[in-house]
């Protein structure tokens, strides 16, 4: 036992000083009013039961002394903060659902409520609630009063961010798995019986019930993009999928598209999913718009019904071919659909090296093995590291595909890879790989090789189209320079906390949408079924409340007992 | 400060007078030795009414010897005739401290209530004497009897002021080694004696008089109107008694004021004793006509 406000020294001499002062109390001499009367002869019997409080005079009321001495102690108690040391004891994890799913009428209310309720009857020193919404946020911590999780959520909100209960279960229960925890979760629990599986045993898991959804919802809870199947290198094909939430009606039309701000009139090929519909929006031209998808009509929540993201950029790379190339160059540059042989726009060049034809563009230059000593010489920006380069583009262009033993065999020399740094990027091949005698131009790893590679002197990077909020997204070491809602940590992934627009360092945009199924209260296939609890049903209550309503207690027996003149 | 006493004016109050001349007061049987007057006496003598014959002793008058008898029977007879005396009525007021506290003390309506008695007496040639009493009794007019004492009674009363402790035992006693003639005792007093009903029960079982107790209440008696803590003062010992007034200790009170009034009434049915109580909140006649509710106060 320990006291939470004062010392244990002060709390002990608290006692003995209500004590003192009480027993001083009943020995002092109440001042009287005083009234003549014609006799005291029959007063004599009354006042012998009923003698007032005399100073130097016998102690006599030893159990109202005690009565009172019990009550004040109680209440010094309270005042004190009198707790149970709770080592070892089973500790106390409240999650509370702020996501968009929350937002549904008046469930986020009803579930502050029902948390602060339960959290109420909890243990004070071994209790904790967070805040599941875009972040987790710890709202109450251990020895915190009650009072402050009503103070500190009035006027908080469900976050437009997906259910994030299960992930923020995980990440605090990685740091105290060995600790016997109650989880309560208020609020939607999407947990999969494998991830159930993972719970520690020492876990005891709860869900608080809240209201249901009220009102029918649909909503974009799923979106994708594919090579268009129709064959043009530069259309692809998006993938909407709609669902309904559970008891709602499914929409009938299909969802509003636009495309860099013009209405998409070509009707979608619509196929039934599990509780919803997937569209299929073909030959959609990709140059890097904003494609934005939205519902009709008004359900219970607008967060869902809208979502969009960029396109790719899949504009053909126009290369500029210089004079004796050899042909299989440009043969190979004609039949890759994402390369066109030009003159206008050319982002890249293909030459002899040595040969100024195409200016500063980033060249494909054919080298002799006299002049170059690598037969793979890649120029990279002088910020990166070369061996990291060598490692990402051994594989990011096709290089690994290629027959080195053959080729050295036919070359009469080793074929080798290397790097260096340089102003602007490049690619050095000896030329005699490129001659029609050899088994390169005839290998798969050929067109491969000149495809990529000519991309990525283009800097042609298809960057994340699809970004959902709550999901991780790669977008390598750029920087989120504006609407940032979310952190980044070293090491580890961006994670986009609301929709919206995203600004990248690089100057490009990622467009984060909301697309959860939970939000949309979509019945979740394979979820565990947690058994519901009722709000208020805590561990029991903490001593202090406990010896405050006992001396509510005592205080109305003592009324009671002075009313019917039990004690005076 | 307390009320003084009400003037003899105030007492001869001509409505009040004509009210008391309805009381009467009838003796079975008085004591020998008074005067002439209204009330049948145990004395043979020569009255008007015959009573008895006896045989004649020397000494005896002659006037009384039956002559017709003697001639027929030889034998000398007296005829007795019965006489008619007053009968002594002993007034004992208390005017103790307890009888003047308040606004409307209780001596007011005893004062009044002793004058009426006195004057019934009176009225029918009794002897009055007035005995008030406090800490002891004093003898303030003798028992005689005549109209002209009605106005000494009067003053008398008149001139009572207040006295210090009731003491029953102290004041009734020495009226009773007075050794007056057996008469009847007339105590109007509160009852209320430091000793309890013990004190008042002892002092009057010694007087060979008959008794009439006059008690003079109020509703407060029963029902105290106080509250909270006090510090009660005895008005005659100046004793404080500090207590915290609930409703226990009201009941308790009570019960205590009930017993004494049923050990009152209690004594004064084994006693024979008259026993009125008057409300001195009310008008004092009307409650005293309770004593004459058959005609007359037989005593």
């Amino acid at each position: 036992m320990s006291f939470g406000f004062v010392p244990w020294a002060l709390g002990a001499l608290g006692l003995v000083g209500i004590a003192g002062v009480l027993y001083a109390l009943q020995r002092l001499r109440v001042r009287h009013r005083q009234v003549e009367v014609e006799t005291t002869l029959f007063w004599q019997q009354a006042i012998e039961e009923s003698r007032a409080r005399v100073l130097t005079q016998r102690f006599r009321h030893p159990w109202t002394y005690a009565l009172l001495l019990v009550i004040c102690s109680l209440l010094w108690l309270s005042f004190a903060g009198l707790q149970r040391d709770g080592a070892g004891e089973r500790r106390h994890l409240v999650l509370l659902d702020g996501s968009a799913g929350m937002a549904h009428g008046q469930r986020f209310a009803r579930a502050v409520s029902a948390a602060a309720d339960y959290a109420a009857g909890l243990p004070k020193d071994r209790r904790t609630v967070l805040l599941c919404s875009s972040r987790a946020e710890t709202v109450l911590r251990p020895g915190e009063s009650s009072l402050l999780l009503r103070r500190r959520l009035e006027g908080a909100a469900p976050a437009p961010a997906p259910n994030s209960v299960v992930d923020v279960l995980f990440d605090v229960l990685r740091s105290r798995s060995a600790v016997a925890t109650t989880v309560c979760v208020v609020g939607d629990l999407p947990l999969r019986p494998r991830e159930r599986a993972l719970l520690p045993a020492s876990v005891e898991l709860r869900r608080l019930e809240v209201s249901p959804r009220s009102g029918d919802n649909v909503g974009v809870t799923g979106l994708g993009v594919r090579p268009s199947s129709s064959g043009p290198w530069d259309s692809v094909d998006v993938l909407v999928e709609v669902r309904a939430a559970a008891g709602s009606r499914s929409a009938a039309s299909p969802p509003a598209v636009s495309v860099g701000g013009q209405p998409w009139t070509r009707p979608p090929v619509a196929e039934p999913l599990e509780g919803g519909r997937r569209y299929r929006f073909a030959g959609i031209p990709a140059k890097g718009q904003v494609l934005e998808v939205a519902l009709r009509g008004q359900d219970a929540l607008a967060l869902d019904d809208v979502a969009s993201f960029a396109l790719p950029d899949r504009t053909p790379v126009a290369v500029m071919i210089g004079p004796s190339v050899p042909e299989v160059v440009q043969r190979a540059v004609a039949a890759d659909p994402g390369l066109v042989v030009g003159v206008d726009g050319a982002r890249v060049v293909v030459r002899r090296a040595g040969a100024t034809f195409g200016g500063d563009l980033p060249a494909l230059e054919l080298s002799d093995p006299g002049e170059v000593e690598d037969a793979f010489l890649i120029v990279h920006a002088d910020d990166r590291d070369s061996a990291e380069v060598l490692n990402e583009l051994y594989t990011g262009l096709g290089l690994d595909e290629i027959d080195a033993m053959t080729a050295a065999a036919t070359l009469g020399r080793n074929v080798t890879l290397g790097t260096t740094p340089g102003d602007r990027r490049g690619l050095k091949v000896w030329r005699r790989l490129l001659e029609p005698d050899y088994d390169f131009v005839r290998s798969r790893a050929y067109p491969l090789f000149l495809g990529l590679g000519l991309r990525w002197l283009a800097e042609v990077e298809e960057g994340p189209v699809r970004v959902a909020v709550g999901e991780p997204v790669d977008v390598d070491d750029a920087e989120v320079t504006a609407g940032v809602v979310g952190a980044r940590s070293f090491g580890a992934a961006f994670v986009p906390r609301a929709p919206g627009v995203l600004s990248l360092s690089a100057g490009d945009n990622l467009r984060a949408s909301l697309l959860d199924p939970v939000a949309t209260g979509a019945s979740l296939q394979g979820a565990v079924d947690v058994p519901a609890v009722a709000a208020g049903s805590g561990a029991g209550l903490d001593l202090v409340t406990v010896f405050l309503l006992l001396a509510l207690l005592l205080l109305a027996a003592e009324w009671v007992w002075f009313r019917t003149s039990r004690i005076p | 400060m307390p009320a003084p006493a009400p003037t003899s004016q105030e007492l001869f109050d001509a409505e009040f007078l004509a009210a008391v001349s309805r009381f009467r007061i009838l003796a079975q049987r008085v004591a020998r030795g008074g005067v002439h007057a209204e009330q049948r006496s145990r004395q043979m003598g020569s009255g008007m009414e015959f009573r008895d014959y006896r045989g004649y002793a020397p000494g005896d008058d002659l006037r009384a010897i039956d002559w017709n008898i003697y001639r027929r029977l030889g034998r000398v007879f007296l005829r007795l005739f019965e006489e008619f005396e007053d009968l002594p009525v002993y007034l004992a007021p208390d005017v103790s401290g307890s009888m003047w506290q308040g606004e409307n003390p209780r001596a007011h309506a005893g004062l009044r209530s002793t004058f009426a008695l006195a004057l019934a007496a009176l009225n029918q040639h009794d002897s009055v004497g007035l005995f008030p009493f406090a800490e002891e009794l004093r003898v303030a007019l003798p028992a005689r009897s005549g109209n002209v004492r009605k106005m000494r009674i009067a003053e008398a009363l008149a001139a009572q002021a207040p006295g210090g402790q009731t003491n029953f035992v102290a004041s009734l006693g020495k009226f009773a080694r007075m050794r007056l003639r057996k008469g009847l005792l007339v105590v109007v007093s509160d009852f209320f004696d430091p000793g309890g009903i013990a004190a008042v029960r002892e002092s009057l079982t010694l007087q060979p008089h008959r008794l009439v107790l006059v008690q003079l209440v109020r509703q407060s008696d029963r029902d105290p109107a106080l509250q909270g803590d006090l510090l009660l003062r005895d008005c005659e010992t100046g004793v404080e008694h500090d207590v915290s007034v609930t409703p226990n200790v009201i009941a308790a009170y009570r019960r205590a004021y009930e017993a004494h009034e049923s050990a009152l009434r209690e004594f004064a049915l084994q006693r024979q004793a008259g026993l009125v109580q008057v409300d001195v909140d009310q008008p004092v006649l009307p409650q005293l006509a309770k004593l004459f509710e058959t005609g007359a106060l037989i005593v």
